[in-house]
């Protein structure tokens, strides 16, 4: 049997404060009308389910044996660097107005390869510029789609 | 006067392929399933749209040739929406997101060719059939999908709700919560039935609901991106195996979608029947089905080729499906039907249950067209399987800026605006967290899918009854789907007290 585990109790937790949430959420809105079930029907019953499987989630959680110490803590770099990419990606999507869609992948290209992937700058410039010409020629020129234009008008 | 109807049959197909193939419609017909495949592969162009654009084109053809090319960009996509959903997560167009599950998975271990060949072939076996079915039993089963109102849709979503048992991983709990907050985000925007907003946050862009597609993209790229960056060198991306035999599917790999061929046919032609069921629902039905029949289930998820083959076909058997209502009663089931319903009417025919008898050249030449253009899809695509496949040549480091940046595209063109950019992020970071936390993602997708038709069913159905809940369950379409749902709910919970006893009575021996 898997040993207890400390991720699978903080996410019940979460989601069983998320379930609540719906659940108060959907009480704010008609349960049953003259025609029949309101808006606030499915959404209470998801609410309620949500939060019931969240305990049944704690409940198995807590039935399993206690986890063996392992000795040293965990090592956060992993998920600091996935949070990096993702806050580079949000940070791109956030230049959109200003600087264009092209523009935008163009700098998270040099970020990811360069910053993340410690490869040189010039590879990293040299396939962003790449990227960017490319999807610019592809989507923008070849499909007409109207993507973000920065002020230059790319 | 008439004659027997399988001569009748046989000499409308003949009269078919005498439209079919004469130059212009063969031609047509290329142009149709190219721009189709290659509007599959690319995200953000999808085939309602690229349609819509090219309806204008058409006034200056011929009414058949038009259909038949519009017909074939609608196809043609199916074949195309695979690509990206093996070989960067990315899926292509809604009903690729189950190929994603094994699809990716063959590529990771250095089998994308096969995934991509078996794609090709499949689609090519079920899109006939879909095609044979709109041949042959269009009619009656065109009156037979007439039948389902509210309640046998209910017991079909719930049906199709109930093949999370199939996509959960080792948590039954943790898939059904995914599900559910799925179903929930399936709530967000107007009520459709009392016009009022639920969980908008005061967010106007929320109104019109969690788009699908946005959701998908970022759960299944986004996310797969994100747990990539965690290790520097990506050390477990993608790998290519240069060989051309290992490019295409072996003999045995046909052999082992045997009944996936036949799977994805049937369960894609039936639920495209049905009008607004969708082949998103037929590709995780047939998916569940397959994995339910296997003899390995629980290597479904790992790249098997079964579960590349069953989805792949399902929706493309589906394109056939859709057709029979929108031909035989004028009833669009999809966005991409309702465009071609309104093309029919803007050429001045009127879609309904007279359509074949007063223009059997426009039918059966539409009907014997997509034969045509189901072998020009399978030539067209097996030898494009080895020039795709080179995409693993790639370096994972050009991979994932590729893999963002066409992500970005697909969701900025859902709508056209910044919010959905916005929204794929947040779903990209729910894909990553799901993951480290071993949350199933698929669950998610299907509650987000299914939720707003099974909704709308179920309060449709109550609505008749006046809130009596036996509607349900005293119609017999409706309570043969409950009670097979029912089935597959218990199944799970029936093997497991067989291997209880099976370990009892060896711990007693």
């Amino acid at each position: 049997m898997e040993p207890r585990s400390i991720k699978d109790l903080s996410s019940a937790i979460a989601l069983a404060a998320f379930g609540l949430y719906v659940t108060i959420e959907a009480a704010r809105f008609s349960y049953l009308t003259e025609d029949g079930p309101g808006p606030g029907f499915l959404p209470l019953w998801l609410g309620i389910g949500i939060c019931s499987l969240s305990l049944c989630l704690i409940f198995v959680n807590q039935l399993r044996p206690a986890p063996k110490p392992l000795g040293r803590q965990h090592n956060w770099s992993a998920e600091s660097r996935a949070m990096s990419g993702w806050l580079a990606l949000m940070g791109a999507v956030l230049l959109f107005p200003f600087l264009g869609f092209t523009l935008c992948l163009v700098l998270l290209t040099v970020f990811l390869i360069a910053l993340m992937e410690r490869r040189s700058i010039w590879s990293a410039v040299f396939v962003a510029l790449g990227l960017g010409i490319g999807f610019h020629l592809i989507f923008v020129v070849a499909l007409g789609l109207s993507l973000p234009k920065s002020p230059l008008g790319f | 006067m008439k004659g027997k109807p399988e001569l009748d049959a046989l000499n409308n197909l003949l009269l078919g392929f005498s439209v079919a193939l004469s130059p212009a419609n063969l031609f047509w017909c290329f142009v149709g399933v190219f721009l189709g495949t290659i509007v599959g592969i690319l995200p953000g162009l999808g085939p309602p749209a690229t349609i819509a654009m090219l309806l204008p084109l058409t006034f200056t053809l011929d009414h058949t040739t038009a259909i038949i090319m519009l017909a074939g960009i609608y196809y043609g996509a199916k074949y195309g929406g695979s690509t990206t959903s093996i070989l960067l997560n990315v899926p292509g167009e809604s009903a690729s997101v189950v190929t994603c599950l094994d699809g990716y998975q063959m590529a990771r271990q250095g089998r994308a060719g096969a995934a991509l060949g078996i794609a090709a072939i499949s689609s090519f076996v079920a899109g006939t059939f879909g095609v044979l079915g709109l041949m042959l039993i269009a009619p009656p089963l065109a009156r037979f999908a007439l039948k389902f109102a509210p309640p046998e849709y209910f017991a079909l979503m719930a049906l199709g709700l109930a093949m999370v048992v199939f996509l959960a991983g080792k948590s039954m709990i943790k898939a059904l919560l995914a599900m559910f907050v799925g179903l929930w985000l399936a709530t967000v925007g107007t009520d459709p039935f009392s016009a009022e907003s639920r969980f908008t946050f005061g967010r106007y862009e929320l109104l019109d609901g969690v788009d699908f597609i946005v959701a998908s993209i970022g759960i299944f790229a986004v996310g797969e991106v994100l747990a990539n960056l965690e290790a520097r060198g990506g050390t477990e991306f993608l790998k290519f195996s240069g060989r051309l035999k290992n490019l295409l599917p072996t003999l045995e790999d046909i052999k082992a979608c045997r009944f996936a061929f036949l799977n994805g046919s049937l369960v894609g032609f039936i639920i495209g029947v049905l009008p607004g069921a969708g082949s998103t629902i037929s590709s995780f039905i047939s998916y569940g089905l397959e994995k339910a029949v296997s003899k390995h289930p629980e290597k479904f998820g790992t790249g098997v080729i079964e579960g590349v083959a069953a989805p792949e076909g399902a929706n493309n058997s589906d394109t056939g499906g859709s057709l029979v209502p929108l031909l035989t009663l004028g009833i669009p089931g999809s966005n991409t039907t309702a465009i071609l319903l309104a093309a029919l009417i803007l050429w001045g025919f009127r879609p309904g249950p007279l359509l074949i008898q007063d223009n059997p050249a426009l039918f059966w030449g539409l009907v014997a067209s997509m034969y045509v253009g189901n072998v020009m899809l399978l030539i067209l695509n097996l030898p494009l399987v080895p020039l795709f496949a080179q995409i693993l040549r790639v370096p994972h480091y050009v991979l994932y800026p590729t893999i963002l940046g066409v992500s970005i595209v697909g969701a900025y063109s859902v709508s056209g605006s910044l919010f959905d950019v916005w929204m794929l992020g947040f779903f990209g970071l729910l894909g990553y967290v799901m993951r480290k936390l071993d949350f199933p993602a698929a669950p998610l997708v299907l509650g987000l899918v299914l939720g707003d038709g099974m909704e709308r069913a179920l309060r449709q159905s109550l609505m008749m009854s006046q809130g009596d809940l036996s509607i349900l369950v005293t119609r017999p379409l409706s309570v043969a789907m409950l009670l097979l749902t029912m089935i597959i709910i218990l199944m799970p919970i029936l093997r497991k007290v067989k291997d209880w006893r099976l370990k009892a009575a060896g711990e007693e021996a």
